[in-house]
């Protein structure tokens, strides 16, 4: 899974209002509220970067959140592909 | 339910209105269908606005589900303007006049924001001359229009509905020769338009709306089409001709409107009672306000709107009181009388004789035949014609 690359699925969009993070799609039903975290991560699916460069980036940002931080990461990204808001490449 | 979106059934919200709906919001329990309704009544957008213009805490879900109405609607709106500009740049430079119908440009016009407005497609009148042309360069923008390019002749008062996918979303746009469609009383085509159009002002481009008294007259009509035992009213069509009428009444010639267009004045009448009129249109347009109406906001929910299988968890008597004596409100909308014109023979005679007689049958029947069989016999002349030349 490390080596995969995930992207955005076009024509998402990330709305931040009041500490909600709302992801949605013009035209599609469906509305992902979203923590800051998986926000934050959903934007560096940039389809360029890794897992692995993604959590890298997040591990230098975080240093004291360590394993924790990765299998979170992991599992958010895992979540954003099942709802089809990325696809992994 | 009903009075939560009658209350945002306006084209501004005043203190008044902001505490009637903070108070109403206050014994409301209904969130969790909340969404949905107001997105069947075209009012997702101004619901979400309000509730928070009003403080109104409502429960997670439903504020989630408001709010991605909200943005959705922004973000298509935002794409479909776009598409608007692109149309209008490349229609001008070919020397081809249109005019933008109904929500694609009442957006621009009378909303705070574009996005509060939903449009569902774009709608353009140009002339029957420039139709064919017009379509040609849809296709060059990149929209699929189903008729062949081989095709001249017509087959009703505008063309198929021609699509293009942009921004993630289809967008269907209808070029229209007459504004009005063949099952329709009225005929109107863009030279016999009044003149004074509606300007509108979106990234710099301009677009031409109908004049005031023609705009009023189409949106009027439009609502009118849809009040009849099939089809919903939409609240949003409501706020429309209100904001309309509000935004643009020192413009409008009320005297022309009374003479020729009497149907405005009387749904101005009607909708007083969901959408207070200001002091100051009620004074420039003189139109007749009675008593409110019972059941300000409620459709017609009988048969055969509904089906008798979907109605079949309702009691009988429920059955038939919403088949044969809905609310007064939607009976002078259907029956096109005003607040003060009297109702007694309409809901105790013509209306249930109506449902019973054979009336509404022709009703089904000529509509069926302009929307499906005409266009059928249009079809197969056209695909004749083109194959013997």
């Amino acid at each position: 899974m490390k080596r995969q690359i995930p992207k955005q699925i076009s024509n998402y969009y990330l709305e931040v209002l009041n500490d909600e993070f709302l992801l949605y799609h013009p035209g599609r039903n469906q509305i992902y509220q979203i923590n800051a975290t998986a926000a934050l991560i959903w934007q560096l699916c940039n389809g360029e970067r890794s897992i692995d460069e993604i959590d890298v980036l997040l591990l230098a940002a975080y240093p004291t959140a360590g394993k924790a931080l990765m299998q979170d990461t992991h599992e958010t990204i895992q979540q954003l592909a099942t709802q089809g808001v990325i696809e992994l490449v | 339910m009903c009075k939560l979106l009658n209350l945002c059934t306006c084209p501004q919200l005043d203190s008044k209105r902001r505490h009637s709906l903070a108070q109403s919001a206050i014994q409301f329990t209904d969130w969790s269908t909340l969404p949905s309704r107001a997105e069947e009544q075209g009012l997702g957008p101004l619901v979400f606005s309000y509730l928070r213009q009003a403080h109104v805490t409502l429960p997670s879900k439903a504020q989630v589900a408001l709010h991605g109405l909200y943005l959705r609607h922004r973000r298509t709106n935002e794409i479909r303007s776009q598409l608007l500009t692109q149309i209008a740049t490349e229609f001008q430079q070919q020397g081809i006049e249109f005019i933008v119908l109904k929500g694609a440009i009442l957006a621009h016009l009378i909303y705070a924001e574009p996005g509060l407005r939903p449009m569902r497609d774009i709608d353009l009148l140009v002339r029957k001359s420039d139709i064919l042309h017009a379509r040609k360069l849809l296709i060059k923008l990149g929209f699929t229009v189903p008729l062949d390019e081989k095709i001249r002749l017509l087959p009703d008062k505008h063309l198929e509905v021609a699509s293009l996918k942009s921004g993630g979303i289809v967008n269907s746009l209808e070029l229209h020769y007459n504004l009005f469609n063949s099952y329709q009383p009225h005929s109107l085509t863009f030279e016999e338009l009044r003149p004074n159009r509606t300007l509108a002002h979106y990234n710099g481009t301009e677009l031409q709306g109908l004049g005031p008294e023609d705009m009023l007259f189409h949106l009027c009509e439009h609502i009118l089409l849809h009040a009849n035992v099939w089809e919903p009213i939409r609240l949003i069509w409501i706020v429309d001709i209100v904001g309309y009428a509000e935004n643009f009444v020192d413009r409008i010639d009320w005297e022309y409107i009374c003479h020729q267009r009497p149907s405005v004045l009387k749904l101005l009448s009607i909708f007083h009672a969901i959408c207070p009129l200001s002091e100051r249109l009620l004074n420039t347009c003189r139109v007749s306000i009675g008593a409110p109406p019972q059941g300000i906001g409620e459709d017609f929910r009988g048969w055969p709107r509904h089906s008798l299988a979907k109605l079949a968890g309702k009691p009988y008597q429920e059955i038939l009181d919403d088949t044969f004596f809905p609310s007064e409100w939607w009976l002078r909308i259907r029956y096109r009388l005003d607040g003060v014109q009297p109702l007694f023979a309409y809901r105790w005679l013509l209306h249930p004789l109506y449902i019973l007689g054979p009336f509404y049958l022709l009703e089904k029947l000529h509509l069926f035949w302009h929307l499906s069989l005409q266009p059928l016999l249009s079809y197969h002349r056209i695909n004749n014609e083109t194959s013997n030349t």
